[in-house]
């Protein structure tokens, strides 16, 4: 594989990544 | 180079995401992690398990730009985004043990990570117990830093 579809791939798993950090965030942020 | 790419990509998201105030505390999921993660890639190393190419800069085995950044930060928000709710923290951890194998998957398939006597799901499982045990331990450790939590309250 190289190294630009590496970064491209990573940025995608980086960007789901987010989705369920951004998605507990508020979350946590309804409950309190 | 994949490595770097890493570590800015997770400093990226690290920036985007940490909650400055509660850093203090925070900082421990990531030593720990870090901790953790260079022990076990060290062995694995020694073992003959899988080796680590283009390290840039050599940490046990390891690449410098992976101990200290996509461990040390994912430990940080892993212990930033514990939730007591059992059910979310049950699906945070499966979503954190995932983007680890992606992440892992990715730099094997560029070489620069390579197995020899390993495999994906071992990873895989290791990442679950991982962050499972981290889930524990973590909310006892938050709540002794914080001095909020269940965990001192079941103690009186």
């Amino acid at each position: 594989m190289s190294i630009f579809l590496y970064a491209i791939l990573l940025g995608l798993v980086a960007v789901f990544f987010s989705l369920w950090l951004l998605y507990v965030k508020r979350l946590t942020r309804k409950g309190s | 180079m994949v490595w770097l790419i890493a570590f800015v990509f997770s400093w990226v998201i690290f920036a985007i995401f940490v909650d400055m105030k509660r850093l203090r505390f925070t900082i421990y999921g990531g030593i720990i992690t870090v901790i953790m993660g260079t022990v076990v890639d060290w062995g694995g190393r020694e073992l003959g398990l899988y080796r680590f190419n283009d390290n840039i800069i050599n940490w046990a085995h390891n690449s410098l730009f992976y101990i200290f950044g996509p461990v040390l930060t994912m430990g940080v928000l892993f212990f930033q985004f514990l939730n007591r709710d059992k059910r979310i923290q049950a699906v945070n951890i499966l979503i954190f043990s995932l983007t680890y194998l992606a992440m892992e998957y990715l730099t094997v398939k560029t070489g620069t990570a390579a197995y020899q006597h390993w495999h994906y799901l071992a990873s895989f499982f290791i990442d679950l117990l991982v962050f499972s045990t981290l889930s524990y331990y973590g909310e006892i450790i938050m709540d002794i830093l914080e001095g909020k939590g269940t965990f001192l309250h079941s103690k009186r």
